[in-house]
């Protein structure tokens, strides 16, 4: 068994355990019971396995350092751990061998109770095969506002290549396959690691070149979309190509049909909608038929269907997209709605896209990967500018996985509405702070992304 | 350590030159493969870890060389260095089954294989690697976002009332265990069934909006790799799509000997629904393809596939005899057989022709279905020259054949076959088939004269005429006209017991 799906069994075994001790008294059966399958695993993982330590960084979960995915199969397990071990201000819990039934029962029975009470019960008993490493004064806080340099790296390299290839299939010069491969390739690597992170600089939009951000947008989109709901890499390296690659058609559209400001006329409307069939076109020119190119053919051409069996190009009644393509037509919408264009300068609030995508749902949009979406991405998605109560106004920096309505803002407007790099302020903690409303941040002349970097 | 490093190095050496020459599933791969993990996997259990440093040619452990070889073909080193791996790490814990991988993918051929995208789908949990890639300047500049005068709560209320949302909606996005479930089960499905099918169908849709090179070479890229891997159900529907293009030659690269015969495996295939997808994919085909084709013939071993492959065969040739013209002139009966038979089943005039010095053709099974053919085509003065072929079984077809195709011309000629003394030394089945011809091309007068040859006095030979008497009340049993029976009746009177047994018998059947 590897170190990943025992981590997740572990967790998978202590979630009953706490929530039995939440319902029953610690000697009913079900606690027992609950207690007993989990001592039985463990007590065989340490055949092979000298110590099981969870880590909290950053509402990341990591088993004897590899990092456990949110995945739907995994996400209540998880999000239950992460949320206790965040609110008793735990960064990590080891068990040792020799750990026994009355020992983590008597465990979990105070893991419920609140942070002041845990700490003291928890010095008062010996727990001698449970050790607890508490999270220092300001040591979490600090960590919120620092970004990994490799994943902002990967960001603009990938911003890179694909504006290079784009712009070679313009031009009609060779393409770089295998850059295109491997960036997407250290895309995936950079969400395994922190989607949050990688997520954070989907706020970067341009607003002259807005296909090459948008493209590479919706590729991390469905990247992060697709690892939530448990894509292998293998197919995940897919998705990341033909999210990429969803709009390569327009490559063969007029420059000025696609920034026209005027509506567009029905016949103007119909040209611009040949790009998912040139898109089709473009991919076999760039990469021939390898595995991954007839994946990103197939989504180039469907991006566009809708749930509802309405979309173009038409269809037969029975043709229902794929998954990958239901998975970029919510990530497409969602980045094309909150990027200001030549014809939409005033872009729709991250809040208001995904309220747009939950209420298309069914219609547009596969309900479940809507579902997932918003639980990806929280009712105040990465990017949003908050008006609090205090008369601040915060960036949401990440969301909060436990408590998705509660995201942890950054400070950039503060109350004489000056503009500030100010406190980071977590929602879910704080709850004398609330959200009175999100807001355009052009209110306050300030970019978002300019945050992230 | 150092000793346990180089025997590990050592073993990977002979592993990698065993798996380059004979290939993963050889013996002697295996000989140096498994002494090669059982020495990693010891080394791995007492220290943890073994790290390699990779070099254009050698391979390091500390910085001391323990592999190196500069042939670049041959080289373990070379193959990981020029796709930037430059680091390798195996941690406790490692399985065989990781290692072996690990050796496949450094042993794919060079060229177009990526050694270090190939390492990283593995995902492997025992070993890491470290790929360096070409160092870039990156710029960090966010765009500059145009000022725009503008009033936002207003605009947002504009789009507000555009989509028609309620904003202050509660989203709760929790899934349902059984929404959990489908997905799982479509995520299963989707990586379990074909991307190809989908693919296939993007591409012919696509024509059905624009004629595209790329697309239709696209397609015919597909067709080879599905002819390739046997998968005729897609290649069938690729070839149907692309037959809109006569000027697009796509079948050129399959009717070759070549290609075809490289079908043979098919033909004996267990899965009927296999080998039925190949048939209906060779229909494709163009009469070029039939000399390749005839030849595939005899390695058919199941006659219901034999079968269905010459109706493929003629159905390919249409009316057009002249690629089957060549094969008449074969020596080889079995060839013969099955070139008359798809004259047969194509039914065109100069099959006539081409059939005829078949005709006395000195192997019995080449008569045969030249009869079979004659009847398809429907010639029956053809067929009536075969009542005196020495194969009594031709004989029978013959009379057979011309039953069913009621040619009364040789009629008389038959009667009196009939009432000579010889007839009685046939054997009964020809005989049998004498009267069922009498039967089919019967005219006004038979029921006459099979009433005399039931009821003739016969005062010597009486038991070898018995058969006589029988198929001639047969006979009238199947006529079934009130005369037939008429007689059949007065026969249940005869004092002869020979003629009344056979009435009997003849009634019974017909009552049956």
């Amino acid at each position: 068994m590897s170190i990943y799906i025992t981590g997740k069994a572990i967790v998978g075994l202590l979630y009953p355990l706490f929530k039995a001790v939440q319902v029953y008294d610690i000697n009913n059966d079900v606690v027992l019971n609950s207690a007993k399958k989990f001592i039985d695993f463990v007590e065989n993982q340490f055949t092979t396995i000298s110590s099981l330590e969870y880590v909290r960084y950053r509402d990341y979960i990591f088993f004897n350092k590899q990092r456990l995915k949110y995945e739907i199969d995994n996400y209540a397990n998880l999000t239950f751990l992460n949320n206790q071990l965040k609110n008793l201000r735990i960064k990590s819990i080891t068990f040792l061998p020799g750990i026994n039934q009355q020992e983590i029962i008597d465990f979990a029975d105070i893991f419920r109770m609140d942070k002041v009470t845990f700490l003291k019960q928890f010095v008062l008993k010996r727990y001698p095969h449970i050790k607890v490493e508490f999270l220092k004064a300001g040591e979490e806080e600090e960590e919120l506002v620092e970004e990994s340099e490799a994943t902002k790296k990967t960001y603009f390299k990938a911003l890179k290549v694909t504006k290079n290839l784009m712009q070679n299939l313009w031009t009609g010069r060779p393409v770089d396959v295998k850059s295109s491969r491997r960036i997407v390739y250290s895309l995936v690597d950079s969400i395994s690691r922190d989607e949050f992170g990688i997520l954070s600089l989907t706020t970067i939009k341009n607003f002259d070149e807005y296909t090459f951000n948008h493209s590479l947008n919706v590729g991390i989109l469905s990247l992060a979309l697709g690892q939530r709901i448990g894509l292998d890499k293998k197919s995940l390296a897919r998705l990341g190509t033909s999210g990429i690659l969803h709009d390569i058609g327009k490559v063969e559209i007029p420059k000025e049909l696609i920034n026209k400001i005027q509506k567009l006329t029905d016949q103007e409307w119909e040209t611009l909608k040949l790009h998912s069939n040139f898109g089709v076109r473009e991919i076999l020119k760039t990469r021939g038929l390898d595995d991954i190119a007839m994946y990103a053919i197939t989504v180039a051409y469907q991006h566009h269907w809708n749930f509802d069996g309405t979309g173009y190009p038409l269809r037969e009644r029975e043709e229902s997209p794929t998954l990958f393509s239901r998975i970029v037509r919510i990530c497409d919408s969602y980045d094309a709605m909150t990027t200001a264009r030549t014809y939409q300068p005033v872009p729709y609030l991250p809040h208001f896209a995904l309220r747009v995508i939950w209420s298309n749902q069914n219609r547009l949009f596969d309900p479940v990967l809507a579902k997932v979406f918003a639980q990806l991405l929280g009712v105040y998605p990465v990017g949003s500018c908050l008006e609090l109560n205090t008369g601040e106004v915060g960036l949401v920096m990440r969301q909060n996985v436990s408590n998705i309505d509660l995201p942890i803002v950054k400070i950039i407007i503060d109350r004489d509405h000056n503009k500030a790099d100010g406190r980071v302020v977590d929602l879910a903690m704080e709850m004398e702070t609330k959200i009175v409303r999100p807001t355009y941040p052009q209110i306050y002349g300030v970019n978002p992304a300019a945050y992230f970097l | 350590m150092k000793e346990e490093v180089d025997q590990i190095a050592l073993g990977l050496t002979k592993a990698f030159k065993a798996l380059q020459m004979y290939g993963m599933n050889h013996s002697s791969f295996r000989n140096f493969y498994v002494p090669f993990y059982e020495r990693m996997a010891d080394f791995l259990h007492k220290y943890n870890q073994l790290g390699f440093q990779i070099d254009k040619f050698t391979i390091l452990h500390g910085n001391r060389i323990v592999y190196k070889e500069e042939e670049m073909d041959l080289s373990v080193a070379f193959k990981l260095f020029k796709d930037g791996v430059r680091n390798v790490e195996f941690l406790g814990g490692l399985t065989s089954d990781e290692l072996l991988l690990f050796m496949d993918v450094i042993s794919q051929p060079a060229k177009e294989y990526d050694i270090a995208l190939g390492l990283w789908e593995c995902n492997f949990s025992h070993i890491t690697f470290y790929v360096v890639e070409e160092e870039e300047v990156v710029d960090y500049r966010i765009p500059t976002v145009p000022v725009e005068y503008v009033d936002y709560d207003e605009k947002l209320k504009q789009l507000i009332l555009r989509e028609k949302i309620d904003i202050d909606a509660v989203i709760i996005p929790d899934l349902k265990p059984d929404e959990v479930r489908n997905l799982m089960k479509n995520i299963t499905d989707e990586e379990r069934v074909a991307i190809l099918p989908m693919v296939i169908k993007t591409l012919t849709d696509f024509l059905h909006t624009e004629r595209s090179h790329e697309v239709i070479e696209g397609l015919i890229e597909i067709l080879e790799n599905c002819v390739n891997v046997r998968d005729f159900y897609n290649a069938r529907r690729i070839a149907y799509k692309l037959r809109d293009y006569p000027e697009i030659k796509f079948l050129d690269r399959f009717e070759n000997a070549t290609t075809i015969m490289g079908f043979r495996p098919v033909l004996n295939i267990p899965q009927n629904e296999l080998f039925n997808e190949f048939l209906a994919f060779i229909g494709f085909f163009s009469k070029r393809s039939i000399p390749f084709l005839m030849q595939l013939l005899p390695f058919v071993e199941r006659t219901d596939r034999l079968n269905a492959m010459r109706h493929r065969i003629a159905y390919i040739a249409q009316d057009d005899t002249s690629p089957l013209a060549e094969f008449l002139k074969n020596d080889d009966p079995a060839v013969l057989v099955s070139v008359t038979a798809i004259l047969g089943i194509m039914k065109v005039d100069d099959a006539k022709t081409l059939l005829a010095p078949l005709v006395t053709h000195p192997n019995e099974a080449v008569r045969l279905e030249v009869i079979e053919a004659l009847g398809n085509i429907k010639q029956p003065a053809q067929i009536a020259r075969f009542m005196v072929d020495p194969s009594q079984t031709a004989r029978i077809k013959a009379l057979h054949l011309l039953g069913k195709l009621k040619y009364p011309q040789v009629y008389p000629v038959l009667l009196d076959k009939i009432r000579n003394k010889s007839f009685l030394n046939l054997d009964f089945a020809e005989q049998r088939e004498y009267f069922n011809y009498l039967t089919a091309n019967a005219d006004h007068n038979l029921v006459h004269i099979l009433k005399n040859l039931l009821f003739k006095r016969k005062w010597f030979g009486r038991k070898k005429y018995r058969v006589i008497r029988r198929l001639s009340a047969m006979a009238l049993g199947q006529m079934s006209s009130e005369q037939a029976l008429e007689v059949l009746n007065k026969g249940l009177t005869k004092r002869n017991a020979d003629i009344r047994t056979s009435c009997e018998m003849a009634l019974k059947a017909k009552a049956k």
